[in-house]
Protein backbone atom coordinates (compact mmCIF):
# COMPACT_ATOMS: atom_id res chain seq x y z
CA UNK A 1 0.00 0.00 0.00
CA UNK A 2 2.73 2.41 1.00
CA UNK A 3 4.60 2.07 -2.24
CA UNK A 4 1.45 3.04 -4.12
CA UNK A 5 1.33 6.45 -2.47
CA UNK A 6 3.79 8.20 -4.80
CA UNK A 7 1.65 7.15 -7.75
CA UNK A 8 -1.52 8.44 -6.15
CA UNK A 9 -0.06 11.76 -5.07
CA UNK A 10 1.32 12.59 -8.48
CA UNK A 11 -1.00 12.34 -11.43
CA UNK A 12 0.95 14.67 -13.70
CA UNK A 13 3.70 13.93 -16.14
CA UNK A 14 7.11 14.94 -14.83
CA UNK A 15 9.60 17.25 -16.45
CA UNK A 16 13.08 17.93 -15.17
CA UNK A 17 14.94 21.23 -15.24
CA UNK A 18 18.72 21.06 -15.40
CA UNK A 19 20.50 23.86 -13.62
CA UNK A 20 23.18 25.34 -15.82
CA UNK A 21 26.36 26.00 -13.93
CA UNK A 22 27.26 29.62 -14.43
CA UNK A 23 29.86 30.42 -11.78
CA UNK A 24 29.52 33.59 -9.76
CA UNK A 25 32.11 35.51 -7.78
CA UNK A 26 31.56 35.64 -4.05
CA UNK A 27 31.95 39.25 -3.00
CA UNK A 28 33.78 38.29 0.18
CA UNK A 29 36.86 36.12 0.43
CA UNK A 30 35.33 33.63 2.90
CA UNK A 31 36.85 30.19 2.31
CA UNK A 32 33.53 28.39 2.74
CA UNK A 33 32.31 25.49 0.64
CA UNK A 34 29.05 23.55 0.64
CA UNK A 35 29.68 20.15 2.11
CA UNK A 36 26.14 18.86 1.98
CA UNK A 37 22.66 19.94 0.91
CA UNK A 38 19.54 18.55 2.57
CA UNK A 39 16.17 18.78 0.88
CA UNK A 40 13.76 19.30 3.79
CA UNK A 41 10.74 20.19 1.68
CA UNK A 42 7.54 18.24 2.27
CA UNK A 43 6.76 18.30 -1.44
CA UNK A 44 9.82 17.64 -3.53
CA UNK A 45 8.54 19.09 -6.76
CA UNK A 46 8.89 22.68 -7.97
CA UNK A 47 5.18 22.91 -8.73
CA UNK A 48 2.70 22.02 -11.44
CA UNK A 49 2.69 24.26 -14.50
CA UNK A 50 1.79 24.19 -18.15
CA UNK A 51 4.70 23.22 -20.37
CA UNK A 52 5.36 24.45 -23.90
CA UNK A 53 2.74 22.14 -25.37
CA UNK A 54 0.20 23.48 -22.85
CA UNK A 55 0.00 20.32 -20.75
CA UNK A 56 0.15 20.40 -16.97
CA UNK A 57 3.43 18.88 -15.83
CA UNK A 58 5.08 18.55 -12.45
CA UNK A 59 8.52 20.16 -12.50
CA UNK A 60 11.57 18.76 -10.71
CA UNK A 61 15.24 19.59 -10.66
CA UNK A 62 17.17 17.10 -12.73
CA UNK A 63 19.27 14.82 -10.53
CA UNK A 64 17.29 15.85 -7.44
CA UNK A 65 17.37 19.13 -5.59
CA UNK A 66 20.13 18.10 -3.19
CA UNK A 67 22.61 17.11 -5.87
CA UNK A 68 21.85 19.90 -8.33
CA UNK A 69 22.02 22.64 -5.68
CA UNK A 70 25.28 21.22 -4.35
CA UNK A 71 26.76 21.04 -7.86
CA UNK A 72 25.64 24.59 -8.50
CA UNK A 73 27.41 25.94 -5.42
CA UNK A 74 30.51 23.79 -5.90
CA UNK A 75 31.21 25.49 -9.23
CA UNK A 76 31.56 28.87 -7.56
CA UNK A 77 32.77 27.81 -4.12
CA UNK A 78 35.16 24.91 -4.69
CA UNK A 79 36.44 23.04 -1.68
CA UNK A 80 39.76 24.45 -0.53
CA UNK A 81 42.26 23.27 2.00
CA UNK A 82 41.39 24.87 5.32
CA UNK A 83 37.98 25.85 4.02
CA UNK A 84 34.91 25.99 6.26
CA UNK A 85 32.32 23.31 5.42
CA UNK A 86 28.75 24.57 5.34
CA UNK A 87 25.57 22.49 5.32
CA UNK A 88 22.48 23.89 3.61
CA UNK A 89 18.89 22.88 4.23
CA UNK A 90 16.32 23.65 1.55
CA UNK A 91 13.13 24.61 3.35
CA UNK A 92 11.24 25.84 0.30
CA UNK A 93 11.99 25.83 -3.40
CA UNK A 94 9.22 26.26 -5.92
CA UNK A 95 8.36 28.10 -9.10
CA UNK A 96 5.11 30.01 -9.55
CA UNK A 97 3.25 31.75 -12.32
CA UNK A 98 0.52 34.36 -12.17
CA UNK A 99 -0.72 37.49 -13.86
CA UNK A 100 -0.77 41.03 -12.56
CA UNK A 101 -1.52 44.56 -13.49
CA UNK A 102 1.30 46.73 -14.79
CA UNK A 103 0.74 50.41 -15.48
CA UNK A 104 -2.37 50.36 -17.70
CA UNK A 105 -2.02 46.81 -18.98
CA UNK A 106 -1.73 43.23 -17.78
CA UNK A 107 1.44 41.16 -17.65
CA UNK A 108 2.45 37.65 -16.73
CA UNK A 109 4.72 37.23 -13.73
CA UNK A 110 6.86 34.32 -12.66
CA UNK A 111 8.54 33.68 -9.34
CA UNK A 112 11.05 31.38 -7.76
CA UNK A 113 10.52 31.20 -4.03
CA UNK A 114 13.47 29.90 -2.06
CA UNK A 115 14.04 29.45 1.64
CA UNK A 116 17.43 28.22 2.87
CA UNK A 117 19.01 27.59 6.24
CA UNK A 118 22.81 27.59 6.52
CA UNK A 119 24.52 25.44 9.14
CA UNK A 120 28.05 24.88 10.31
CA UNK A 121 29.34 21.81 12.09
CA UNK A 122 30.37 22.75 15.62
CA UNK A 123 31.36 20.20 18.23
CA UNK A 124 29.72 17.37 16.30
CA UNK A 125 26.35 19.02 15.86
CA UNK A 126 24.86 21.30 13.26
CA UNK A 127 24.61 24.91 14.42
CA UNK A 128 22.27 27.16 12.51
CA UNK A 129 24.08 30.26 11.24
CA UNK A 130 21.67 32.00 8.95
CA UNK A 131 18.26 31.67 7.39
CA UNK A 132 16.83 33.50 4.43
CA UNK A 133 13.69 33.58 2.31
CA UNK A 134 13.94 35.09 -1.11
CA UNK A 135 11.71 35.64 -4.13
CA UNK A 136 13.15 36.01 -7.58
CA UNK A 137 10.44 37.62 -9.71
CA UNK A 138 10.28 38.50 -13.39
CA UNK A 139 7.69 40.20 -15.59
CA UNK A 140 6.73 39.02 -19.07
CA UNK A 141 4.48 39.94 -21.90
CA UNK A 142 1.05 38.48 -21.11
CA UNK A 143 0.93 34.80 -21.96
CA UNK A 144 4.51 34.51 -23.19
CA UNK A 145 4.61 30.85 -22.17
CA UNK A 146 7.86 30.10 -23.92
CA UNK A 147 9.82 32.84 -22.16
CA UNK A 148 8.34 32.04 -18.74
CA UNK A 149 8.95 28.33 -19.06
CA UNK A 150 12.47 28.74 -20.42
CA UNK A 151 13.55 31.06 -17.61
CA UNK A 152 12.31 29.18 -14.51
CA UNK A 153 15.72 27.54 -14.38
CA UNK A 154 17.49 30.88 -14.56
CA UNK A 155 15.45 32.32 -11.69
CA UNK A 156 16.27 29.28 -9.54
CA UNK A 157 19.99 29.91 -10.17
CA UNK A 158 19.58 33.62 -9.46
CA UNK A 159 17.75 32.87 -6.20
CA UNK A 160 20.41 30.39 -5.07
CA UNK A 161 23.15 32.88 -5.88
CA UNK A 162 21.29 35.68 -4.09
CA UNK A 163 20.93 33.65 -0.90
CA UNK A 164 24.60 32.69 -0.95
CA UNK A 165 25.69 36.33 -1.41
CA UNK A 166 23.48 37.36 1.50
CA UNK A 167 24.82 34.60 3.70
CA UNK A 168 28.46 35.37 2.85
CA UNK A 169 28.04 39.10 3.42
CA UNK A 170 26.42 38.56 6.79
CA UNK A 171 28.83 35.81 7.77
CA UNK A 172 31.74 38.05 6.90
CA UNK A 173 30.42 40.84 9.07
CA UNK A 174 29.47 38.83 12.15
CA UNK A 175 31.87 35.91 12.07
CA UNK A 176 33.96 37.35 14.89
CA UNK A 177 30.98 37.68 17.18
CA UNK A 178 29.68 34.16 16.55
CA UNK A 179 30.64 31.75 19.25
CA UNK A 180 29.02 28.76 20.81
CA UNK A 181 28.17 30.26 24.16
CA UNK A 182 26.29 33.27 22.91
CA UNK A 183 24.83 32.02 19.69
CA UNK A 184 21.78 33.26 17.86
CA UNK A 185 21.20 32.43 14.22
CA UNK A 186 20.82 35.33 11.83
CA UNK A 187 17.85 35.74 9.59
CA UNK A 188 16.84 37.96 6.76
CA UNK A 189 13.58 38.67 4.98
CA UNK A 190 11.46 36.53 7.24
CA UNK A 191 8.40 38.44 6.11
CA UNK A 192 8.00 38.09 2.39
CA UNK A 193 5.04 37.00 0.32
CA UNK A 194 5.79 33.41 -0.47
CA UNK A 195 3.00 33.07 -3.00
CA UNK A 196 2.10 35.11 -6.02
CA UNK A 197 -1.57 36.11 -5.76
CA UNK A 198 -4.23 34.36 -7.84
CA UNK A 199 -5.42 36.25 -10.88
CA UNK A 200 -9.18 36.55 -11.43
CA UNK A 201 -10.77 37.22 -14.82
CA UNK A 202 -14.35 38.47 -14.72
CA UNK A 203 -16.60 39.04 -17.70
CA UNK A 204 -19.80 40.69 -16.59
CA UNK A 205 -22.94 42.17 -18.04
CA UNK A 206 -24.62 45.01 -16.27
CA UNK A 207 -28.09 46.47 -16.44
CA UNK A 208 -28.16 50.18 -15.75
CA UNK A 209 -31.11 52.23 -14.62
CA UNK A 210 -30.76 55.84 -13.62
CA UNK A 211 -32.86 58.97 -13.37
CA UNK A 212 -32.40 59.71 -17.08
CA UNK A 213 -31.09 56.53 -18.72
CA UNK A 214 -31.49 52.83 -19.02
CA UNK A 215 -29.17 50.46 -20.79
CA UNK A 216 -26.68 47.62 -20.72
CA UNK A 217 -22.96 47.27 -20.50
CA UNK A 218 -20.26 44.63 -20.79
CA UNK A 219 -17.05 44.69 -18.77
CA UNK A 220 -13.84 42.79 -18.47
CA UNK A 221 -12.19 42.97 -15.03
CA UNK A 222 -8.88 41.39 -14.03
CA UNK A 223 -7.24 41.50 -10.63
CA UNK A 224 -4.79 39.80 -8.33
CA UNK A 225 -6.47 38.59 -5.17
CA UNK A 226 -5.11 40.04 -1.96
CA UNK A 227 -6.58 39.84 1.53
CA UNK A 228 -4.63 42.82 2.80
CA UNK A 229 -4.88 46.36 1.53
CA UNK A 230 -6.56 47.63 -1.61
CA UNK A 231 -6.71 45.65 -4.83
CA UNK A 232 -6.26 47.63 -8.04
CA UNK A 233 -8.16 45.79 -10.77
CA UNK A 234 -7.76 46.36 -14.47
CA UNK A 235 -11.14 47.05 -16.05
CA UNK A 236 -12.51 48.10 -19.37
CA UNK A 237 -16.18 48.40 -20.21
CA UNK A 238 -18.54 49.44 -22.96
CA UNK A 239 -22.11 50.63 -22.45
CA UNK A 240 -25.12 51.24 -24.62
CA UNK A 241 -27.87 53.29 -23.02
CA UNK A 242 -30.89 55.26 -24.11
CA UNK A 243 -32.79 58.11 -22.53
CA UNK A 244 -36.05 57.01 -20.97
CA UNK A 245 -38.97 58.03 -23.26
CA UNK A 246 -40.36 60.83 -21.09
CA UNK A 247 -36.84 62.19 -20.50
CA UNK A 248 -36.12 62.34 -24.23
CA UNK A 249 -39.38 64.09 -25.00
CA UNK A 250 -38.97 66.61 -22.21
CA UNK A 251 -35.69 67.62 -23.83
CA UNK A 252 -37.14 67.85 -27.33
CA UNK A 253 -36.04 64.51 -28.75
CA UNK A 254 -37.70 61.35 -30.00
CA UNK A 255 -34.72 59.12 -29.23
CA UNK A 256 -31.41 59.55 -27.48
CA UNK A 257 -28.97 56.65 -27.64
CA UNK A 258 -25.57 56.81 -26.03
CA UNK A 259 -22.47 54.67 -26.62
CA UNK A 260 -19.84 55.03 -23.97
CA UNK A 261 -16.44 53.58 -23.10
CA UNK A 262 -15.55 53.93 -19.48
CA UNK A 263 -11.80 53.93 -18.76
CA UNK A 264 -11.06 53.77 -15.07
CA UNK A 265 -9.20 56.61 -13.43
CA UNK A 266 -9.16 55.14 -9.95
CA UNK A 267 -10.60 51.73 -9.31
CA UNK A 268 -10.29 49.66 -6.15
CA UNK A 269 -11.56 46.45 -4.71
CA UNK A 270 -11.34 45.67 -1.02
CA UNK A 271 -11.70 42.06 0.00
CA UNK A 272 -14.22 41.93 2.84
CA UNK A 273 -14.08 38.15 3.25
CA UNK A 274 -13.61 35.13 1.00
CA UNK A 275 -15.60 35.70 -2.19
CA UNK A 276 -16.91 39.15 -1.28
CA UNK A 277 -15.40 42.43 -2.42
CA UNK A 278 -16.37 46.05 -2.01
CA UNK A 279 -15.69 48.14 -5.13
CA UNK A 280 -15.11 51.83 -5.64
CA UNK A 281 -14.46 53.56 -8.91
CA UNK A 282 -13.79 56.97 -10.38
CA UNK A 283 -13.93 56.94 -14.17
CA UNK A 284 -14.11 59.02 -17.32
CA UNK A 285 -17.00 58.08 -19.60
CA UNK A 286 -16.19 58.97 -23.22
CA UNK A 287 -18.42 58.39 -26.22
CA UNK A 288 -21.21 59.86 -28.26
CA UNK A 289 -24.99 60.28 -28.30
CA UNK A 290 -27.14 59.72 -31.36
CA UNK A 291 -30.06 62.13 -31.13
CA UNK A 292 -33.25 62.23 -33.11
CA UNK A 293 -35.30 65.37 -32.53
CA UNK A 294 -39.10 65.65 -32.70
CA UNK A 295 -38.94 66.51 -36.42
CA UNK A 296 -36.98 63.34 -37.12
CA UNK A 297 -33.61 65.04 -37.72
CA UNK A 298 -30.56 63.16 -36.52
CA UNK A 299 -27.51 64.63 -34.87
CA UNK A 300 -24.46 63.40 -32.97
CA UNK A 301 -23.19 64.76 -29.68
CA UNK A 302 -19.77 63.95 -28.28
CA UNK A 303 -19.97 63.11 -24.57
CA UNK A 304 -17.32 63.13 -21.90
CA UNK A 305 -17.70 63.30 -18.17
CA UNK A 306 -16.68 62.05 -14.79
CA UNK A 307 -18.34 59.14 -13.07
CA UNK A 308 -18.17 57.35 -9.75
CA UNK A 309 -19.63 54.14 -8.42
CA UNK A 310 -19.67 52.13 -5.22
CA UNK A 311 -20.81 48.56 -4.86
CA UNK A 312 -20.32 44.93 -3.96
CA UNK A 313 -19.14 41.90 -5.92
CA UNK A 314 -19.73 38.28 -4.95
CA UNK A 315 -17.44 35.64 -6.44
CA UNK A 316 -18.49 32.42 -4.67
CA UNK A 317 -16.28 30.04 -6.71
CA UNK A 318 -12.57 30.70 -6.88
CA UNK A 319 -11.60 28.89 -10.10
CA UNK A 320 -14.69 29.15 -12.30
CA UNK A 321 -18.21 30.22 -11.59
CA UNK A 322 -20.71 33.02 -11.51
CA UNK A 323 -20.17 36.56 -10.34
CA UNK A 324 -22.89 38.94 -9.26
CA UNK A 325 -23.14 42.32 -7.63
CA UNK A 326 -24.68 45.75 -7.58
CA UNK A 327 -23.44 49.34 -7.71
CA UNK A 328 -24.79 52.80 -7.14
CA UNK A 329 -23.46 55.31 -9.64
CA UNK A 330 -23.16 59.04 -10.03
CA UNK A 331 -22.05 60.88 -13.13
CA UNK A 332 -21.58 64.31 -14.59
CA UNK A 333 -21.63 64.35 -18.39
CA UNK A 334 -21.87 66.65 -21.42
CA UNK A 335 -25.12 64.96 -22.45
CA UNK A 336 -27.94 66.80 -24.24
CA UNK A 337 -30.48 65.42 -21.78
CA UNK A 338 -28.80 65.72 -18.40
CA UNK A 339 -25.86 67.14 -16.53
CA UNK A 340 -25.90 65.07 -13.35
CA UNK A 341 -27.29 61.57 -13.10
CA UNK A 342 -27.80 59.05 -10.30
CA UNK A 343 -28.59 55.40 -10.71
CA UNK A 344 -28.03 51.73 -9.96
CA UNK A 345 -26.37 48.89 -11.83
CA UNK A 346 -27.02 45.16 -11.45
CA UNK A 347 -24.06 43.01 -12.43
CA UNK A 348 -24.08 39.37 -13.52
CA UNK A 349 -21.29 37.42 -15.14
CA UNK A 350 -18.72 34.69 -14.68
CA UNK A 351 -15.14 34.31 -13.57
CA UNK A 352 -12.48 32.04 -15.05
CA UNK B 1 -0.51 53.85 -26.06
CA UNK B 2 0.85 52.11 -22.97
CA UNK B 3 -1.10 48.96 -23.75
CA UNK B 4 0.41 48.86 -27.21
CA UNK B 5 3.85 49.32 -25.73
CA UNK B 6 3.27 46.54 -23.24
CA UNK B 7 2.08 44.19 -25.92
CA UNK B 8 5.16 44.98 -27.98
CA UNK B 9 7.57 44.48 -25.14
CA UNK B 10 9.46 43.11 -23.11
CA UNK B 11 13.08 43.91 -23.37
CA UNK B 12 13.94 41.33 -20.79
CA UNK B 13 17.31 40.46 -19.38
CA UNK B 14 17.56 37.29 -21.42
CA UNK B 15 18.51 39.32 -24.49
CA UNK B 16 21.82 40.01 -22.81
CA UNK B 17 24.88 39.77 -24.96
CA UNK B 18 26.79 36.58 -24.48
CA UNK B 19 29.58 37.77 -22.27
CA UNK B 20 30.96 36.62 -18.97
CA UNK B 21 30.53 39.48 -16.56
CA UNK B 22 32.32 39.68 -13.26
CA UNK B 23 32.22 42.12 -10.36
CA UNK B 24 35.46 43.70 -11.54
CA UNK B 25 33.79 44.99 -14.72
CA UNK B 26 31.58 47.31 -12.67
CA UNK B 27 34.23 49.06 -10.58
CA UNK B 28 33.89 52.64 -11.79
CA UNK B 29 31.64 55.68 -11.71
CA UNK B 30 28.73 55.35 -14.10
CA UNK B 31 27.22 58.68 -15.17
CA UNK B 32 23.65 58.82 -16.44
CA UNK B 33 23.85 59.55 -20.16
CA UNK B 34 20.44 58.98 -21.74
CA UNK B 35 17.28 56.90 -21.86
CA UNK B 36 15.91 54.89 -24.73
CA UNK B 37 12.59 53.28 -25.50
CA UNK B 38 11.85 51.39 -28.70
CA UNK B 39 14.94 52.82 -30.38
CA UNK B 40 14.13 56.45 -29.53
CA UNK B 41 16.64 58.27 -27.35
CA UNK B 42 15.88 60.85 -24.70
CA UNK B 43 18.13 63.09 -22.68
CA UNK B 44 17.52 63.06 -18.96
CA UNK B 45 15.46 65.93 -17.59
CA UNK B 46 17.27 68.79 -15.91
CA UNK B 47 16.86 67.48 -12.36
CA UNK B 48 18.57 64.22 -13.35
CA UNK B 49 21.64 65.80 -14.97
CA UNK B 50 24.67 64.80 -12.96
CA UNK B 51 23.05 61.60 -11.68
CA UNK B 52 25.54 58.77 -11.26
CA UNK B 53 26.24 55.41 -9.60
CA UNK B 54 29.73 54.76 -8.28
CA UNK B 55 30.37 51.05 -7.67
CA UNK B 56 33.40 50.42 -5.49
CA UNK B 57 35.56 47.27 -5.20
CA UNK B 58 34.71 46.98 -1.48
CA UNK B 59 31.08 46.41 -2.59
CA UNK B 60 29.89 49.81 -1.37
CA UNK B 61 28.32 52.37 -3.63
CA UNK B 62 27.47 56.04 -3.73
CA UNK B 63 24.89 57.44 -6.08
CA UNK B 64 22.90 60.49 -7.01
CA UNK B 65 19.36 60.08 -8.32
CA UNK B 66 17.25 63.13 -9.19
CA UNK B 67 19.82 65.17 -7.30
CA UNK B 68 19.51 63.10 -4.11
CA UNK B 69 22.60 61.41 -2.70
CA UNK B 70 22.51 57.84 -1.50
CA UNK B 71 25.01 55.21 -0.38
CA UNK B 72 25.05 51.57 0.68
CA UNK B 73 26.19 48.17 -0.53
CA UNK B 74 25.82 46.39 -3.85
CA UNK B 75 26.00 42.86 -5.18
CA UNK B 76 26.15 41.53 -8.72
CA UNK B 77 24.03 38.44 -9.30
CA UNK B 78 25.71 36.70 -12.25
CA UNK B 79 22.97 34.11 -12.73
CA UNK B 80 20.18 36.67 -12.59
CA UNK B 81 22.24 39.25 -14.55
CA UNK B 82 21.39 42.07 -12.22
CA UNK B 83 22.90 44.44 -9.72
CA UNK B 84 21.17 45.00 -6.43
CA UNK B 85 21.78 48.29 -4.66
CA UNK B 86 20.87 48.29 -0.98
CA UNK B 87 21.00 51.77 0.44
CA UNK B 88 21.82 52.61 4.04
CA UNK B 89 18.17 53.59 4.51
CA UNK B 90 17.08 50.05 3.51
CA UNK B 91 15.80 50.82 0.00
CA UNK B 92 16.55 48.12 -2.55
CA UNK B 93 16.93 48.74 -6.28
CA UNK B 94 17.42 46.05 -8.88
CA UNK B 95 19.08 46.91 -12.19
CA UNK B 96 18.99 44.29 -14.95
CA UNK B 97 22.11 44.50 -17.08
CA UNK B 98 21.53 44.42 -20.84
CA UNK B 99 24.94 45.48 -22.01
CA UNK B 100 28.26 46.17 -20.37
CA UNK B 101 31.58 47.36 -21.73
CA UNK B 102 34.43 49.44 -20.28
CA UNK B 103 32.71 52.65 -21.25
CA UNK B 104 29.06 51.86 -21.38
CA UNK B 105 26.38 50.10 -19.33
CA UNK B 106 22.73 49.69 -20.33
CA UNK B 107 20.28 48.67 -17.64
CA UNK B 108 16.57 48.41 -16.89
CA UNK B 109 15.22 49.27 -13.47
CA UNK B 110 12.98 46.62 -11.94
CA UNK B 111 10.14 49.07 -11.34
CA UNK B 112 6.91 48.99 -13.36
CA UNK B 113 7.02 52.70 -14.11
CA UNK B 114 10.39 52.44 -15.87
CA UNK B 115 10.32 48.79 -16.97
CA UNK B 116 10.10 49.64 -20.66
CA UNK B 117 13.03 52.05 -20.54
CA UNK B 118 16.68 51.35 -21.17
CA UNK B 119 18.90 53.52 -19.03
CA UNK B 120 22.30 54.27 -20.51
CA UNK B 121 25.27 54.99 -18.27
CA UNK B 122 28.77 55.94 -19.42
CA UNK B 123 32.07 55.67 -17.64
CA UNK B 124 34.53 58.49 -18.11
CA UNK B 125 37.36 56.65 -16.39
Amino acid sequence: MVFLLPFISSCYAQEHLSLRTLPFSPSTPEPVFVERVMDDRLIKSLGVHKNLTNNDVELFLAGGAEQSVQDFFNTSLPEKEGGIPIVISIRALNVQESVRRMNRGITSVARTHLSLVFYEMRSDSLKELYRIKHNEDAVFELGDREAIYATHEKRIRAALEYCMHSFLNTYHQVKATLNDSDFRPLSQNERIDIRLGDWYNLVTLKAIRSRYLEGYGISYTGFVDNSKGLIRPYETSFEIAWARPDVAEDNGFNHVNSFVFRPELYFFYKKLFQGTYASMSANVPVGFELLEDLEGKNSVNFVIGVGASQGLRFIPWRKKGIVFGADVLQQLETSKVYRFDLGIELVLGFNF
Amino acid sequence: MKIILISCFLILPHVLHAQKIDNIHFYTTWSLDKYSENGEYYFPPKKERGDYISLNPDMTFTSKAEGKDSSGTWIFNANGKYIELKSASGDIEKLYIHFLSDKSMIVTYDVDKYRLWHVHYVSKA
